[in-house]
């Protein structure tokens, strides 16, 4: 799987004409779970989108061999803010649903097979007794498992996830990452922006750290490191993000 | 009276082709209205209508049918709104405040220049008295391209209306959808010219689709209802049009008002009575 990776080469995006990353150049292993982390304004939002093809940017982007175009019904994406009109007509069900859309094709409706991995997916961050509602009548944290719910159904090789457990409490977050880490170990890919620098060693293999530009990128154990993190938060303020858990 | 309006109906020509078209009509903007108001563009379907006034102009100015002149402005407008809103860091409401206007504007200039057959008024307030064979023909083909789109896409549209972002993310080709239900309320627009007239063809397309959003909770039940709801505003409107000899588009219009107002009120669970009386339990 390793012609598989994401090869990025130049990066460079700005939004008018202010530049938001500079200069990336790195590559992310597929079959890992990979994390970015910076502080905000980093530019991590920014990355993700300009690898999914959402943004306009310079440089390029390829996965494998391939272009993004080629691979897209295999990328799930769960959005950092969701923009949406949670007043629309739609259920919970229904919304874990939309995940199996892009791999029906054009024209075919969702049968029995992808019915059944909605509720799988909806079993898997315990919210099946929600699956008649309107999504409307949703906590913001719910929500956030609904949409990671949809993705899990989506199927894909690749996961991206744009801070995915903000709001979400801690039992939930375990339980999501412990079915991330199995769907890793069946080959799958994810892309993680995450926020608490204290999971990093328990939740990622492979790391990018990015301040507008990247600071250092590779297996964690090689890049989360007290000069690195020093590098992009100030050097006072390591051991108390981390809660202690870093090599030096 | 309404034995009046049903013998009007047996006997005359006119009143039947003014109740199929209107019905049409009704049905169409049903359909369509659904996903508008869903996705937040209302204001697009006001501008489009207005727009296609200088093509009609245009039409009338070279002997084509007024089709084509009508759909090429109603593009026109979709897209010149899309590009500069995307080029521009003004609000899309302000783009498109600018632009149907000053496409209305033009319209009004270029009709009267364009002579004879051409009657500004009912251009702007329709006339389905009028309405030809032809005309029928017309409503039925849009209708009918509509609906099958409509069957066809549906899983995509509810996709692409209800987050656009994951759509785009999955590959699936968001613009494509856009500009697809633009071309057809364009063409809905051209349509309905002849029923309610340009000013309030908005009415048509937003006014069921609202009423139906009040009764469910369900994206498929919802485009029945509004569906439903826009023909029955059609039959009753038609009906005081005829039998008081009112604007036709401004009986249907208010017909399907009467409708809106009474789920606002009513509706089982989105009514203002029920939301009332939780809020105070
Ligand atoms: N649409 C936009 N228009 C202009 N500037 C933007 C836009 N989106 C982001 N930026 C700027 O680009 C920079 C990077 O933003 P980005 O959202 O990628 O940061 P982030 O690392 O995801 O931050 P956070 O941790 O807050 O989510 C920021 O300085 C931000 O102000
Ligand atoms: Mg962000």
């Amino acid at each position: 799987m390793k012609d598989a990776m994401i090869q990025i080469n130049n990066l460079n995006v700005y939004y008018s004409n202010k530049i938001a990353l500079q200069d990336v150049n790195i590559s992310i292993p597929s079959g890992k779970i990979t994390g970015i982390i910076g502080p905000n304004g980093a530019g991590k939002s920014t990355l993700m989108k300009s690898m999914l093809g959402l943004i306009d940017y310079q440089g390029t982007v390829s996965f494998g061999r391939n272009k993004l175009e080629q691979v897209q019904k295999d990328i799930a994406y769960v959005e950092q803010r969701q923009d949406l009109d949670l007043t629309f007509p739609i259920n919970v069900f229904d919304t874990v649903l939309l995940g199996t859309y892009p791999k029906l094709g054009l024209v075919k409706r969702p049968g029995k097979k992808e019915k059944q991995l909605a509720k799988e997916a909806l079993e898997t961050v315990d919210m099946q007794e929600y699956s008649d509602h309107q999504i409307s009548e949703l906590s913001g944290g719910q929500l956030q498992r609904v949409f990671i719910a949809r993705a899990i159904a989506q199927q894909p090789e690749w996961f991206f996830l744009d801070e995915p457990f903000v709001g979400i409490d801690v039992v939930s977050e375990e339980v999501i990452i412990d079915v991330l880490k199995k769907l890793r170990d069946q080959g799958k890919s994810m892309v993680i922006v995450h926020h608490d620098l204290s999971k990093v060693t328990k939740y990622f293999d492979h790391l990018v750290m990015l301040n507008e530009e990247v600071i250092a990128d590779g297996p964690v154990d090689q890049v989360f490191t007290k000069q690195y993190l020093g590098n992009i938060y100030g050097t006072g303020f390591v051991e108390a993000l981390t809660g202690g858990v870093i090599s030096d | 009276m309404i034995n009046n309006f049903v013998d009007g109906l047996m006997n005359y020509q006119f009143l039947q082709n003014a109740l199929i078209t209107s019905l049409l009509v009704g049905f169409v903007s049903g359909i369509l209205g659904a996903f508008i108001i869903l996705r937040g563009m209302s204001l697009m379907g006001d501008a489009i209508s207005h727009s296609v006034l200088p093509g009609v102009a245009v039409s009338y100015m070279f002997g084509l049918n007024y089709v084509f002149g009508a759909s090429f402005f109603g593009i026109l407008t979709a897209i010149l709104i899309g590009y500069i809103t995307e080029k521009s860091t003004l609000k899309n409401d302000t783009v498109i405040g600018i632009v149907f206007s000053s496409f209305f504007a033009l319209g009004i200039i270029l009709i009267s220049f364009a002579e004879s057959a051409t009657n500004l008024y009912h251009i702007l307030f329709g006339n389905v008295l009028a309405v030809r064979d032809s005309d029928i023909v017309l409503t039925a083909i849009v209708t009918v391209i509509s609906l099958i789109f409509i069957l066809i896409f549906f899983k995509e549209l509810k996709l692409t209306s209800f987050d656009p972002v994951m759509a785009k993310a999955a590959g699936l080709p968001v613009k494509f959808f856009h500009y697809a239900l633009m071309f057809l309320l364009t063409l809905v627009a051209v349509v309905s010219l002849q029923t309610v007239g340009t000013i309030l063809v908005i009415s048509m397309l937003v006014t069921p689709a609202a009423t139906a959003y009040l009764l469910t909770d369900n994206l498929k039940i919802m485009i029945v209802l509004s569906a439903l709801i826009g023909m029955l505003s059609s039959i009753i409107g038609l009906f005081f049009s005829y039998s008081y000899n009112l604007a036709s588009g401004a009986t249907i219009v208010l017909t399907a008002a009467v409708f809106f107002l009474l789920a606002f009120l009513f509706a089982p669970k989105k009514g203002l009575i029920v939301r009332n009386r939780l809020s105070r339990n």
